[in-house]
């Protein structure tokens, strides 16, 4: 590219380069640093002698139409820009959306995991009472998987025989919480250590 | 119209990094196209400027959409034939059966839709700006004539004009824009309106 002397020059021809889509990002740098009005100017003018060599006249009404300052405008009136999300990267984007998914999930898995072994200490303990029992329910009900558990936990209550059966179903559930959000074995191997009396 | 092409996908990028001034720049080259096309579904001046901006407005908010598969301008044409048929539909007109098709969309200027609402001071400035236009590009020299006019009659890219006329690319750049400085310059007094 032709290197200009005269700055003047460079960014004067930076719009007649842009409007025949010819710029460069140095013209567009060049002409983000100018002001508004001198660049529009120019560029209505263009458009006036392109019209005229192509003989399709433009009327005077939309010479300085002002629809650019209309735009301008409307869009601080509306902040749009709150609503326009920059992108200057995708992969950042997509890097911020996998971290907060990897954290929920690994904070939903710690959740289940510990409200199915401090249940797994209440309900299997000898000195469960149904007032224990009930803790349990409020804990598990505020887990982010408690609903399936507590349903599960109230049926086993009127059968306390079956705690074997509990156990079992508690051990799977810590099984399956861990695979699927891949967090370890920590959870599933404290219940499955869990002593007991059979 | 390859390099146009990327002379906008560049302002795009910047839009979509959160430079309102950018697409500033865009909607000036484009507000001409944009209204001339509007035009051709309101043949009112006024709800043909709120279309047009309307049109602007949407295309900034789906900036972010853009994904440069297409040309900026092929895009903001969809947006701004949708957004007029939207317009007739709720003021209860029906829009014409077929859309301007985009090949030939430059046909249809803003003028051609509004001379039948022109005053006759308004069409006789308007002639008379043409007729200045005229004037300076005779008096132009050579080169800067033959630069402009390869530019502006048959399109040529710059790299195109400085093979016809055999000299750099960066000539061609300065020469087309001398020659537009130069016509500017003689229509400077018809064309400053008071504020």
């Amino acid at each position: 590219m032709t290197k200009f002397n005269d700055h003047s020059s460079l960014s004067d021809s930076s719009v007649s380069a842009v409007f025949d889509g010819e710029a460069n990002e140095q013209d567009i740098d060049t002409l983000l640093s100018k002001s508004d009005e001198e660049i529009h100017r120019h560029l209505e003018v263009y458009h006036l002698i392109q019209n005229t060599l192509k003989k399709e006249s433009s009327t005077l009404g939309f010479l300085q139409s002002g629809l650019v300052d209309r735009v301008r405008s409307q869009i601080e009136k509306e902040d749009l820009t709150d609503n326009v999300v920059t992108l200057p990267l995708a992969e950042k984007t997509s890097d911020k959306v996998s971290w907060k998914l990897m954290f929920s999930s690994m904070a939903v898995a710690a959740s289940v995991a510990f409200v199915v072994i401090l249940s797994g200490n209440v309900l299997l303990s000898p000195d469960t009472t149904n007032e224990n029992l009930t803790d349990s329910f409020e804990l598990l009900e505020e887990s982010a998987d408690g609903s399936a558990i507590a349903e599960v936990v109230a049926q086993e209550e009127s059968l306390p025989e079956d705690n074997m059966r509990l156990k079992h179903y508690l051990r799977q559930h810590a099984e399956q919480s861990a695979l699927a959000v891949g967090q370890g074995m920590i959870p599933m191997a404290r219940v499955v250590s869990y002593p007991v009396e059979e | 119209m390859q390099q146009e092409t990327s002379s906008d996908q560049a302002l795009v990028e910047r839009v979509q990094q959160g430079d309102k001034r950018a697409f500033d720049l865009l909607v000036v080259k484009y507000q001409y196209k944009v209204i001339g096309l509007i035009s051709r579904y309101i043949h009112d001046q006024s709800e043909s400027m709120d279309v047009a901006q309307e049109s602007f407005i949407k295309a900034y908010r789906a900036i972010n959409n853009f994904r440069g598969e297409s040309a900026f301008y092929t895009w903001l044409y969809r947006i701004a034939v949708n957004t007029a048929k939207n317009h007739l539909v709720s003021r209860s007109r029906r829009p014409p059966e077929s859309d301007v098709e985009l090949d030939n969309e430059e046909v249809f200027s803003a003028h051609d839709a509004l001379a039948d609402i022109e005053t006759p001071e308004a069409s006789l400035n308007r002639d008379r700006l043409e007729s200045a236009i005229h004037t300076a590009i005779k008096n132009l020299p050579e080169e800067l004539r033959s630069a402009l006019t390869l530019r502006e009659f048959d399109g040529l890219s710059y790299e195109d004009i400085s093979i016809v006329m055999d000299c750099p690319v960066g000539t061609v750049r300065s020469r087309i824009f001398r020659a537009r400085e130069a016509i500017e310059k003689h229509i400077s007094p018809m064309t400053n309106t008071g504020d």
